[in-house]
């Protein structure tokens, strides 16, 4: 028997956007079915709530407002404005793609040293031409932030990076709102065998409540190497649903990180599928939440071929009020021998007020494998507190240190150095240690 | 410069400091020596003012100042230094970066304004060259991995950075080989000035060798049971602490 859904006004304001918003999505008719199909399942039952597993600790119904409305196109004038108010990591100089309120603009985009083996285009333009097809891996079928997403998909990047290229500059997909409103992205980005890349993906947006859904797509040949840096910026009123896909041939080095640094509700989920043998895949992270703000960091990692590793270590730092959540899963198929997968989740509890949820889970079907997970849960040492107190550093200068030293050891696992110098800039200047 | 009154102090109802008095006037070295658990750590701490302890009755005042008043960091911005027992390791503080950020912390709060970082820099290998306390050991995480010596000699180096009026040093003798020894205490004399004075707690009659003290206390449960000139030291030594505990050296 199923419950029938109880409409709120979140779930009513959904249903009426996506009714208004038909007319002005992009898409050939093949994609307009398919639009219409996810749609379909909002109109009806419109957003998950808390008895959904997934979405046990982040209530999204709850999150999203009684009034939506699609983020208005930006006067470019205004656009280029903000833009340089919204490069989070000036310690790397990088190729930039620009998406303002979830529309590629060539014009705020900085290509010239793209050279010949990146390509881009914009999703829209291929959704139109009918050239992008929507295949979600099977471990993210059904996700409901990526129903969502197809639903009311309005532009995104494509970009393919041609086999055995080694690219030097990492490319930057930054992501600006501007004005408020919801704004919905997918971005492809195709690595092709043998060649290395650095991605980096920004999020930042201005005071104006809106709703960001974000969705990235991965899909890494044999032998290539990908390094990600996403740090999640949002503002104060910003809603930000974030998903990552990637699909990982053999023999590759996959590293991610994700810093979910600001928005008022923050839900990041990846969901990883090793598809080639003798690959790894890192996903790293760290969180820092404080006000009343909401950050869920979401994993599934997908072992489906033998003699994979992957690696997720995630450091979250709660503040005030703030709520954190920790969902992993790992998945080792049948057929996965040899598969060596660790999980670690650490948060550190700066206020009383605080809470933290961790779910770790894993699901073994294969007999030899190492697999492991752990996790935990602790306040400040006074004892270390004492002994820089003692040395004359504030309360406060030594607490923020301390916080720091916390995040330093999630930021120690990111192998490119630039990615290294970016996330301790961002950082000591969020805590105000910046000199 | 240091004078402690009537000093009681307790941990979770255990009464540890049971009536401490105590003056240091400056330039002097005063060392404390006693059996184990008889409170010497515990009044090093009170002194720097970790929150584990209820002062019951007493004053500290601190040239003039009444100590238990102040914040730990305030203290320490006051001149007043403790040289740990037993150092604590602080993962992700990179040991040059904290040297820093204490010194700089002090000076601005004593109004001094920070030192520029070519100045600290020329400063810290100066004194850490003395100290034998290498580079590698200046960017490692402070005290990570540091052995018993190493934090001791680390302790040390801070100290001759922040240059304290008042230095506390509780056991810096512990753990230390014969060469370590002599290159601490060497850098602890270098501070002797008229306007400094030292508390040296120790268990080794040794240290005092080089570390020379002007005034020797014994404490015994919490109470300064006895005081004398260097040569107490010397007795104790030969004695052991019967005479006031009552047992029988073996
Ligand atoms: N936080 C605490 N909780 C409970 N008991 C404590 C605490 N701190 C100190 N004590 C007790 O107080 C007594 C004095 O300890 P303290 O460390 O001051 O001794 P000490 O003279 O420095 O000894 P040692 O020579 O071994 O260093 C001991 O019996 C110790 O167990
Ligand atoms: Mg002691």
């Amino acid at each position: 028997m199923t419950t029938p859904a109880i409409k709120t006004a979140a779930d009513k304001a959904l249903a009426s956007l996506i009714e208004s918003a038909k007319g002005a999505l992009p898409g050939n008719e093949s994609f307009a079915s398919l639009r219409s199909a996810a749609a379909s399942a909002f109109e009806e039952n419109g957003l998950p709530t808390r008895r959904v597993e997934e979405w046990k600790y982040s209530d999204l119904k709850k999150a999203m407002p009684a009034d939506l409305a699609l983020a208005q196109p930006v006067d470019s004038a205004l656009a280029k404005q903000q833009l340089s108010g919204a490069d989070i990591i000036k310690a790397v100089e990088t190729c930039r793609l620009v998406l303002v309120n979830g529309i590629y603009s060539a014009e705020l985009s900085d290509l010239a040293d793209l050279g010949d083996a990146i390509s881009v285009r914009s999703v829209a333009e291929a959704l139109q031409a009918g050239e992008f097809q929507l295949d979600d891996p099977a471990i993210a079928q059904g996700d409901i932030a990526l129903s969502l997403n197809t639903a009311l998909l309005q532009d995104g990047v494509i970009v393919e990076i041609a086999a055995g290229a080694e690219i030097d500059k990492p490319l930057e997909i930054r992501h600006i709102m501007i004005g408020g409103g919801m704004a919905t992205v997918r971005n492809r980005v195709v690595i092709g065998k043998g060649s290395k890349v650095g991605v980096i993906e920004t999020f930042t947006g201005d005071e104006a409540a809106y709703q960001l859904n974000t969705a990235i797509d991965y899909r890494v040949a044999d032998d290539a190497k990908l390094n990600v840096l996403r740090i999640i910026n949002e503002g104060d009123n910003g809603l930000h649903l974030g998903s990552t896909t990637a699909t990982v041939g053999g023999h590759v080095h996959f590293e991610h990180f994700t810093l979910s640094a600001s928005g008022k509700f923050v839900r990041s989920q990846s969901f990883v599928a090793m598809l080639g043998e003798y690959s790894d895949a890192d996903l790293f992270g760290a969180s820092l939440v404080n006000g009343s703000r909401h950050s869920d960091i979401t994993l599934k990692m997908d072992h489906a071929v033998p003699n994979c590793n992957s690696k997720e270590q995630y450091r979250t730092v709660l503040d005030d009020k703030a709520v954190g959540v920790f969902q992993g899963q790992i998945i080792v198929r049948q057929y996965a021998q040899k598969t060596d997968a660790k999980m670690m989740s650490q948060a550190l509890l700066l206020s009383e007020d605080a809470s933290f949820n961790n779910k770790p889970e894993l699901e073994i079907y294969a007999d030899d494998v190492v697999c492991g997970h752990g996790a935990t849960c602790g306040e400040l040492d006074e004892d270390l507190l004492f002994y820089l107190r003692a040395r004359g550093i504030s309360k406060d200068l030594a607490k923020k240190m301390l916080v720091m030293a916390f995040l330093a050891e999630a930021i120690e696992n990111v192998s490119d150095d630039r990615f290294v110098e970016a996330l301790e800039a961002y950082i000591l200047d969020r805590l105000g240690l910046a000199d | 410069m240091l004078e402690i009154k009537n000093l009681h102090a307790e941990v979770e109802g255990n009464k540890i400091l049971r009536g401490i008095n105590l003056t240091i006037n400056p330039g002097e070295i005063h060392a404390i020596m006693g059996p184990n658990g008889s409170g010497k750590s515990t009044l090093s701490y009170v002194l720097a003012g970790k929150e584990d302890y209820e002062i019951t009755e007493g004053e500290i005042l601190f040239n003039g100042e009444n100590v238990l008043e102040m914040e730990i960091d305030e203290r320490a911005a006051a001149g007043l230094f403790l040289a740990m027992q037993y150092p604590i390791e602080i993962p992700g503080v990179a040991n040059m970066t904290f040297l820093k950020t204490a010194l700089n912390a002090q000076r601005v709060a004593r109004g001094e304004g920070e030192l520029k970082t070519p100045d600290f820099m020329k400063k810290v290998k100066e004194l850490s060259a003395k100290l034998n306390v290498t580079q590698e050991m200046l960017r490692r995480p402070l005290n990570v991995g540091f052995s018993g010596g190493e934090k001791k000699r680390n302790e040390i180096l801070q100290m001759a950075l922040l240059e304290p009026k008042l230095c506390i040093l509780d056991e810096t003798d512990s753990g230390l080989d014969i060469d370590a020894l002599r290159i601490v205490s060497e850098g602890v004399n270098a501070l002797k000035s008229p306007e400094r004075s030292m508390l040296v707690i120790t268990h080794y009659q040794r240290l005092l060798n080089y570390i020379v003290p002007d005034v020797v206390h014994v404490m015994y449960k919490g109470q300064i049971v006895k005081t004398g000139d260097k040569s107490l030291a010397l007795e104790l030594e030969e004695k052991g602490y019967a005479e006031f505990t009552g047992e029988v050296a073996a």
